[in-house]
């Protein structure tokens, strides 16, 4: 016990930097993320391909071999200086990426056809329909599968020892070894993980339940899992 | 289309990030040192969280001296010299012993310290309830045991090259570290466990483990440095001439490798 208190403050300082890889990589996924869906749908025929390659390549490689192709590949390149947090944050941000386009592919096309039928109707151009009647609908259906993104990923973040970043997972293992007490620490720092993980969810249920679309989320039921 | 101007807005978001890429830590006035961050006495991270070690402390101690910044980082054993050659890192200061294999990769400083190799055993209680080593040195390394090293270790490549190749029939067991070798050790799924002496001194301070005997290998020890940087190594060599003649070289090993 006194071990654990000892230990808190040096967990907690490596929890901030799990934290704050998380939110950068799921912000990063999402301004690309969101573009990429669209573009996927609505955008011309050509770019499809490309889109389709950056899903194979970033869905379709393994996270630790990602983060080496960039910190020992792209990093090695001349000119170019990775550090490592940036590292983490730009292939696991990257990677992201892709998942969260299929997540807000999904959700677009979750929207259902009447409401576009029925904008058009009103006179609405396709941009204001899409902008006003697809994407907010599509903003809603996405945040499950978001809050599934975040679970996910926050446990990804423990490949950042690989490349020399001090998250949780990184200090508790150095204070295991210090100390030979692997269970109560990696208990602690599996702990730490979980409330995490479900702080992290409950947020994306409160916004689920914040932004409920009167009449069309009428499956009021829908209990966080 | 409007959606033209939001894929011009992407590819302008990614040239920035390109270039922001480049010029992330491209300048940096201090010098960072990688270690692995835990091999006591001459690296690891201290309760509070911060590096300590021999090693360290004397990269301190030669930054002071020699009138540049030291910025400590861990770094896997593993990936140690790759990151030290793509520029992360500016030298290695974690006990790394020197041979030709490294050497081809990066240069050295002037040797600063020799060990050998330990093998370390679990103690058992014998009949009359004392504590004793479950091996000796021979019986631990022989035909059928099985030996915890850590990966890119001489341990592992003495093994290899003294043991295994001539024939004789020992397994090994690859660990990230060491400290994770004496964990396995000591819940009995390796009989015995090899790495360089004064690790296995501190390793065992608190466990029922011993060393049983050590192999006369003689390593040196060295801080490495990016082949052709010989700027850094030349301030590094001063600087360990200059600690060596100080009063603070011996108060550092007796701190570290002898007293500690």
């Amino acid at each position: 016990m006194q071990l654990i208190r000892e230990s808190l403050p040096l967990l907690l300082r490596g929890a901030q930097t799990t934290m704050l890889l998380v939110s950068l990589c799921l912000m990063l996924g999402l301004m690309l993320g969101v573009p990429i869906a669209l573009s996927y749908l609505y955008g011309p025929r050509w770019l499809r391909p490309l889109l389709v390659a950056y899903d194979r390549v970033f869905r379709g490689f393994p996270a630790l071999v990602l983060l080496f192709l960039f910190y020992f590949g792209i990093g090695n390149l001349p000119g170019v200086h990775l550090s490592p947090l940036f590292t983490v944050f730009l292939a696991l941000g990257l990677r992201s990426a892709a998942y969260q386009s299929q997540i807000y592919r999904g959700s677009l096309l979750a929207v259902r056809k009447g409401q576009v039928d029925a904008a058009r109707s009103l006179g609405m151009t396709a941009r204001q329909t899409i902008w006003s009647i697809v994407i907010p609908q599509a903003a809603y259906f996405s945040l499950p599968g978001l809050s599934n993104e975040y679970s996910i990923l926050l446990k990804d973040t423990a490949l950042a020892f690989a490349v020399g970043v001090m998250e949780l997972l990184t200090e508790g293992k150095f204070i295991a070894l210090r100390t030979h007490a692997i269970l109560p620490i990696y208990l602690t720092v599996g702990v730490i993980y979980l409330v995490l993980t479900y702080g992290g969810v409950l947020l994306f249920w409160v916004m689920e339940r914040s932004i409920r679309i009167p009449g069309l989320s009428g499956h009021s039921k829908g209990r966080m899992e | 289309m409007n959606f033209k101007r939001m894929f011009l807005f992407v590819i302008t978001c990614g040239l920035v990030m390109g270039m922001f890429t480049a010029s992330f830590g491209a300048q940096k006035p201090v010098y960072t040192d990688g270690i692995d961050a835990a091999f006591p006495p001459f690296s690891y991270i201290d309760k509070n969280g911060n590096p300590t070690g021999f090693d360290v402390e004397v990269v301190k101690w030669i930054a002071g001296e020699m009138g540049f910044t030291v910025k400590i980082v861990p770094v896997d054993w593993d990936a140690i010299i790759p990151t030290l050659k793509i520029g992360n890192i500016d030298l290695i200061a974690s006990g790394m012993t020197i041979n030709p294999e490294r050497q081809q990769q990066v240069d050295f400083t002037d040797p600063y310290w020799k060990i050998n190799l330990a093998v370390v055993v679990r103690e058992v209680a014998g009949e009359d309830g004392s504590l004793a080593p479950q091996y000796n040195v021979f019986s631990a390394v022989t035909v059928g045991m099985t030996i915890g090293v850590q990966r890119g270790t001489t341990s592992q490549t003495w093994l290899q090259e003294n043991v295994i190749d001539k024939g004789v029939d020992i397994k090994l067991k690859l660990y990230d570290n060491f400290l994770f070798a004496i964990e396995d050790l000591m819940i009995g799924r390796v009989d015995a466990a090899v790495i360089d002496a004064p690790t296995a001194q501190t390793a065992v301070v608190d466990c029922d483990a011993t060393i049983v005997g050590t192999i006369n290998t003689g390593e040196i020890y060295g801080y490495a440095v990016r082949k052709g940087d010989t700027e850094l190594l030349a301030l590094l060599n001063e600087g360990l001439k200059r600690l060596q003649a100080n009063p603070e070289w011996d108060r550092l090993v007796s701190e570290w490798l002898i007293g500690g």
